[in-house]
């Protein structure tokens, strides 16, 4: 399990380590590493989904390290309370940001391996700590230079780590 | 819950992917949103509630179930479909806005909504057909003919229009400054929504928003939410997390 703390409560992940090793195994190692220490959720929209691990407070970005193969196609689907990775256009492309949807998202499902099938890939899920991440859905979001629905209050993973 | 406003959809069975792209708006809504409001302009055409377009029955399934869960859903007059009637509404479980323009309450404002033709008024061609169109007399007439009647002169009528369109300048086809501050001083508002321009934008002027919601395509469209005390401008389907 892994836990984001946050200053509106904690957020605790299930990994799906069976159906996504190389995305899980990506994901905590930016965990153990301290990366999402301090970031923050820099893409919030209501009926969609709530994006993070990439910002520091004024959209400074981070460098991550190398992109990771695309698992979407295991089956898993982008229901409300999942987890999983965001990326470019280009499908194997995903690095540290993740995303948790807030409603069932199908349209980013798996559907063909090409470059408008491939989805995104889940490999986690919200397994207590939905009311937390529904908290960040409802706060006031504007724009950041050329980035769109920013929280106008940052909210920040205080502190990730792994647990148990 | 969200408020949803939306405009110039244009559905029509021969533009199935803007008509999946409705469908799947409203599957998301369902459960989502307790208000929808349709800002004008939902079909391409609309020759009488007696001859409804055919290949819609999806959207309109669509449109019941989503009244039926519980979303009140508001459906306003365009230019394109103003014939639009309350035995449509009722059919699909919605309420028919027969003014040009209301207001509601979003959180702490009062908006303006409305289709957004009556705000070009540097178009004097259209404002002039505009009226007759939309008179008693004039409709009285239309609806008392055939249906294959109505979709010969609703043929005749719109290709006119595109002919004329095309000779028109972008600006005289766009809303009137003056007109804006008008309605917005008769209805003491200072929130605008509205569509039928097909130019979506946010407009800050002076004190005033002026939201211009989107037209459908096949990649979908602007639409404007509202939830908890936020109004956001935001492109359906939803842009995918990129990184």
């Amino acid at each position: 399990m892994i836990r984001l703390s946050t200053r509106l409560g904690d957020i605790l992940i299930k990994l799906h380590e069976d159906k996504a090793p190389e995305s899980c195994a990506n994901f905590k190692q930016y965990v153990e590493d301290g990366f999402y220490d301090g970031t923050i959720f820099h893409r919030v929209i209501p009926g969609f989904m709530v994006q993070g691990g990439g910002f520091e407070p004024g959209m400074s970005q981070k460098s991550t390290r190398a992109n990771i193969q695309n698992e979407a196609n295991n089956g898993l689907q982008n229901m409300r309370g999942t987890l999983a990775m965001a990326r470019t256009n280009e499908p194997h492309s995903a690095s540290s940001q993740f995303f948790v949807n807030v409603a069932d998202n199908a349209f980013l499902n798996h559907s063909a391996p090409n470059p408008a099938g491939w989805g995104y890939c889940v490999f986690a899920e919200v397994a207590e700590g939905m009311d937390t991440v529904d908290a960040i859905i409802g706060l006031s979001t504007g724009s950041a230079g050329h980035h769109q629905d920013v929280p106008v209050e940052d909210i920040c993973i205080d502190k990730a780590t792994v647990e148990g | 819950m969200f408020d949803a406003l939306i405009a110039d959809l244009h559905l029509e069975a021969g533009a199935p992917e803007e008509l999946a792209q409705a469908i799947d708006f409203l599957a998301w809504a369902k459960g989502r949103c307790k208000r929808l409001y349709i800002l004008g302009d939902l079909f391409e055409y609309w020759l009488g509630d007696d001859s409804p377009l055919p290949g819609l029955a999806l959207f309109e399934q669509a449109l019941r179930e989503l009244s039926t869960a519980g979303c009140s859903v508001c459906i306003m007059h365009g230019n394109r479909d103003f014939l639009l009637g309350e035995a449509f509404c009722h059919s699909v479980g919605a309420t028919l806005i027969r003014e040009d323009a209301v207001t509601i309450t979003l959180g702490q404002r009062r908006a303006l909504l409305l289709h957004g033709d009556t705000l070009c008024s540097d178009d004097s061609d259209y404002q002039q057909a505009r009226n007759i169109l939309r008179s008693p007399g004039w409709q009285q007439q239309f609806l008392s003919l055939t249906p294959p009647e109505r979709r010969l002169q609703a043929q005749a009528l719109r290709q006119q229009s595109k002919d004329n369109s095309r000779q028109k300048s972008e600006q005289i086809m766009d809303v009137n400054a003056t007109t804006v501050d008008a309605a917005a001083e008769q209805y003491d508002v200072d929130l605008i929504i509205h569509g039928h321009t097909h130019r979506p934008c946010w407009h800050k002027e002076g004190n005033r928003d002026r939201v211009v919601v989107g037209d459908w395509h096949k990649n979908g469209a602007e639409v404007a939410l509202y939830h908890n005390q936020t109004l956001v401008l935001q492109h359906w389907p939803f842009k995918p997390p990129l990184n």
